[in-house]
């Protein structure tokens, strides 16, 4: 086997070798992507099951059983602050003439008044309460969004990470490939590089030595 | 072999938790500034609220019922009917501001409450753009004591003046009025002054 055929077989060896560990790199990568990939959508959804129970705290605060016991919460705090500030003492008793009848009128459009104007405040507060309720709701999941949305940011940077953590291996690849191919080609061309010596012919039109 | 892509990642990756980190502490601090508005603070500041506005309330309605008086007893009506049925008509006016100053009381609280939410809005904001903690504990501490800070009690008006202007001195005109011109006006007949029977027959 001569060293042409050997270079040539070296050659292919150190091309396939090349080739394989490309194709191991690009696996590599590859696998390194699809973790990081993997990786950011656990961390999505991680971020997504911190805001599902905010978001279902919030419809909970939201719906129609939520506004009627504001309303209820609200007329009844209202109402009770109606009572408590009628209590406040005016000093001195009244020099009018009391009628008990007028006493019983009176304190029977006092009450009156004091329903209405506290189912109004009921109305009142409701509202009050929807909006703080829808306050701290986008609060709470503005702060997860914005968690998420940093973490989402790195992903491009962390994909580009694993694709240059490959490219040294990619460059023995590589090299490894071109190595095989001088090599292929010096096979190839050993014979024309390194000629056999030429063999000394006699001469034709010459008589020998004992012919004259 | 070097795995200069890998160092970066590690590094981008630690950066990022170390940030979330930081938001998550600044969060916690501003939780904890703004811990002390909880129900009982603002039911204090609505007791404030109606400390301060009561009393102004409670002495108009006495320099109100004083002037009442007076009127009615310098027209001999201190002890009618009339004067029960406008004192009846000032303690329910009584009643009506009072209501007025404990749902103004109650709108200060929510009012506050808004604010405060809106304050703490704000500074999560502000610390999801810095990632500074320290920033966000500061500044939430300087916004919960100005928030603690008791506010002004603006005084009230004259609560009393439109049920003296429009009720009170129509009625007593009228009153005094309908006093004064009883024996002379034509006394209106009962559609009962023929019936001498003990019963009413409806038709």
């Amino acid at each position: 086997m001569g060293i042409g055929t050997i270079a040539t077989l070296g050659g292919l060896a150190l091309s396939a070798a090349g080739t394989g560990v490309s194709i191991a790199n690009a696996r590599a990568t590859q696998q390194r992507m699809n973790d990081i990939v993997r990786q950011q959508v656990a961390s999505a959804e991680g971020f997504q099951r911190q805001a599902t129970p905010e978001f279902t705290k919030s419809l909970g605060e939201s719906g129609a059983e939520a506004s009627r016991r504001a309303l209820a919460t609200g007329e009844q705090s209202a109402l009770q602050g109606y009572r408590e500030v009628s209590g406040f003492p005016t000093t001195a008793p009244s020099p009018f003439l009391e009628d008990a009848l007028v006493n019983a009128r009176t304190q029977a459009r006092v009450g009156q008044s004091q329903e209405a104007q506290a189912a109004l405040q009921g109305y009142q507060n409701m509202a009050v309460q929807q909006f703080l309720a829808n306050q701290r709701a986008n609060q709470n999941l503005g702060i997860i969004s914005g968690l998420a949305g940093s973490r989402a940011a790195i992903t491009p940077f962390l994909l580009q990470g694993a694709q240059n953590q490959g490219q040294n291996l990619a460059a023995v690849g590589s090299l490894l490939g071109t190595a095989g191919s001088l090599a292929g080609v010096y096979g190839q061309l050993y014979p024309y590089l390194n000629p056999p010596p030429a063999q000394p012919q006699p001469p034709a039109g010459r008589p020998g030595p004992g012919s004259e | 072999m070097c795995f200069g892509g890998d160092d970066a990642s590690r590094a981008i990756r630690q950066q990022e938790e170390a940030r979330s980190g930081l938001i998550q502490q600044g969060v916690g601090s501003i939780n904890r500034a703004f811990s002390g508005f909880d129900a009982p603070f603002y039911e204090r500041q609505r007791q404030a609220v109606l400390a301060g506005q009561l009393p102004q309330v409670g002495e108009q309605f006495r320099q109100q019922r004083n002037q009442l008086g007076s009127t009615l007893a310098d027209r001999g009506l201190l002890r009618s009917s009339a004067s029960a049925n406008l004192g009846g008509a000032l303690t329910r006016e009584l009643a009506q501001q009072q209501q007025n100053v404990s749902n103004q009381a109650t709108q200060a609280v929510q009012g506050l409450q808004g604010q405060i939410g809106a304050q703490k809005g704000q500074l999560l904001s502000q610390l999801q753009q810095s990632a500074d903690p320290t920033l966000a504990a500061q500044r939430s501490i300087e916004a919960a004591t100005q928030f603690s800070a008791p506010s002004l009690v603006q005084p009230l008006g004259n609560l009393f003046q439109n049920w003296a202007n429009i009720y009170l001195a129509g009625k007593i005109g009228q009153v005094y009025g309908q006093q004064n011109q009883l024996p002379n006006q034509p006394r209106t007949v009962s559609p009962f002054a023929n019936n001498t029977s003990s019963s009413y027959t409806v038709k």
